[in-house]
């Protein structure tokens, strides 16, 4: 005869008792324990074996491998047996503590005692990927199939959304870098060095702005035609990146009008110096098609101190000042306000 | 819906016949260069615009584009997700059958405001079944068409699947696109693995 668990009804319903074949058992749960009057461990569900194999269960008591709380520690059979139908927390003892929950029922057995019905609390994930657990390791009735689906569908809409994020953030980067850059020269244009000087001035950090102007552009523009003028204004940016350092910031507002801001505290003859260096760079005849143009620049600079409270405008205005200085001064000058 | 499937049509073009076709046909269509957006709202209209499109430049009918899209849709390694999620649906091919009735369902569990097409599939006799979709729309048939086809190779079933356009008992005279499914074999070659948690 085959072995059967039969479940005991309370004694005023007698006779509302069901009977099961233990092998059938596997139908509706795969993860039980059937303890005996002592709460040894007399049969196992065949998911509960694979995840116990070699851990000598059978035969053990149930509180030698498992840790039983609801909530408070359950230390004997006698205080597990009143807590039948409840909820209990049931945790491996073993270092890698696999965490089920459980309920506890009385029921009629040759070696009788508790039915101990367990199922995969949230380390479901990682017990099936630890042991390999297929969907025959659960009862058809489980819903861990879709929770293991819900899971893997939740990681492919966040990282789809992931991704959708980093495609705006991108999409917005490539929008703001357009939108800060001129497009004839690839520098940073008037937006961007306004946003650059209103910040440098809130700071109060010191630098100096160097107002450049291309002298007899407008010759060339006339004489060869705009292609000859967006020439030189690209042989006049590569001359000016050339002498720029990484910190220095440089943008041209339009028409044939640049600024560098030089970050720091560069004093009068430093910034003649870097001036009369770009003049020189960019006196330089630059080859268009089979003609020669020559251009040149006039320079005036404002030199900002640290904690110098001047704003924005009344810089510009003096470098303007500046500016027109050198150009009175007869081009190709540098003039220079501290 | 519209927002998977034009990212999927994408997706399809770009690893079928380059990126370069998926320009010009977005060119034609004067439509964001940068593509469509799986997650956001599009309407039926749209897709059926840029799939029309996309047909008359690849020169192919949108029942055939629309079957290999339903295949490469689950068997495209770079992006495993949908056979993956398909396959928990079901140990066989038949239980995943029967689970396409549950679809929106299970695809409101992963995102809740989206909304796929009912699918009703009706066993006609041992292993052949009948799959329309409710209200009837031709173009997820011939989608399901491909997929379901695909699909039926990873269970290692073997499948015959045929189009049709029938009135469908209890649906109304008019005649409507369904799936004949003929399930001859279902264990006719070793399914592809398939790990219950993906491996890295």
């Amino acid at each position: 005869m085959t072995p059967r668990l039969t479940i005991t009804p309370p004694p005023a319903e007698t006779g509302r008792s069901i009977s099961l074949p233990m092998v059938g058992l596997g139908a509706i749960t795969k993860l039980y324990l059937l303890l005996d009057g002592q709460g040894i461990i007399q049969e196992i569900g065949p998911t509960l074996e694979r995840l116990f194999a070699g851990r000598g269960l059978r035969g053990a008591s149930v509180f030698d491998h498992f840790e039983l709380r609801a909530p408070d520690l359950i230390h004997h059979l006698e205080e597990l047996r009143v807590l039948e139908g409840q909820k209990l927390q049931i945790v491996q003892r073993n270092p890698q503590g696999l965490r089920f929950r459980g309920t506890v029922m009385a029921v009629h057995h040759p070696m009788g005692g508790l039915f101990l019905n367990l199922s995969f609390g949230v380390d479901i994930a990682e017990m099936v990927r630890r042991y390999q657990l297929t969907a025959g390791d659960f009862a058809p009735t489980d819903l861990a199939m879709e929770l293991l689906y819900l899971t893997e569908a939740n990681a492919a809409v966040v990282s789809e959304l992931r991704a959708f994020g980093q495609r705006r953030e991108e999409a917005r980067r490539q929008a703001e870098e357009e939108s800060l850059t001129d497009a004839l020269t690839g520098l940073r244009n008037r937006r961007a060095f306004n946003s650059i000087i209103t910040r440098l001035c809130r700071e109060g950090s010191p630098f100096a702005l160097m107002q450049i102007d291309l002298d007899y552009f407008k010759q060339v523009n006339d004489t060869l035609g705009h292609a000859a003028g967006d020439h030189v204004l690209l042989a006049v940016t590569e001359a000016l990146r050339a002498s720029m350092s990484a910190r220095d910031f440089i943008a041209r507002l339009g028409g044939d009008e640049f600024v560098l801001l030089l970050p720091g505290t560069a004093g009068p003859a430093r910034l003649e110096e870097i001036g009369q260096q770009l003049i020189a760079a960019i006196r330089a005849p630059i080859r268009f098609a089979d003609r020669l143009c020559y251009v040149s620049a006039s320079i005036g600079v404002a030199s900002v101190g640290l904690g110098d409270r001047s704003s924005p405008s009344a810089i510009l205005a003096q470098a303007d000042e500046a500016l027109y200085a050198a150009k009175e001064a007869g081009r190709g000058c540098i003039v220079i306000k501290a | 819906m519209y927002g998977l499937l034009l990212r999927a049509l994408q997706g399809y073009i770009c690893a079928t016949f380059g990126a370069q076709r998926w320009v010009q046909i977005m060119d034609q269509n004067s439509h964001r260069v940068e593509g469509f957006e799986p997650l956001l709202s599009y309407d039926l209209g749209l897709f059926r615009e840029i799939l029309a499109r996309s047909c008359k430049l690849l020169g192919r009918n949108s029942a055939t584009l629309l079957e290999d899209m339903g295949t490469f849709v689950v068997t495209n390694p770079a992006l495993p997700a949908p056979r993956r999620l398909l396959r928990f649906a079901g140990n066989s091919y038949g239980e995943f059958l029967l689970s396409l009735e549950e679809l929106p369902e299970r695809a409101k569990l992963a995102l809740y405001d989206i909304s796929l097409p009912r699918i009703v599939v009706k066993t006609l006799g041992a292993g052949e079944y009948l799959l329309y979709c409710k209200p009837s729309q031709a173009e997820v048939i011939h989608l399901l068409h491909g997929l379901l086809r695909a699909m039926a190779d990873d269970y290692g079933a073997l499948v015959f699947i045929e189009f049709d356009e029938r009135p469908i008992a209890g649906e109304g005279d008019l005649a409507q696109p369904a799936l004949l499914i003929r399930m001859a074999e279902a264990a006719h070659a070793p399914a592809n693995p398939f790990y219950l948690v993906a491996r890295p």
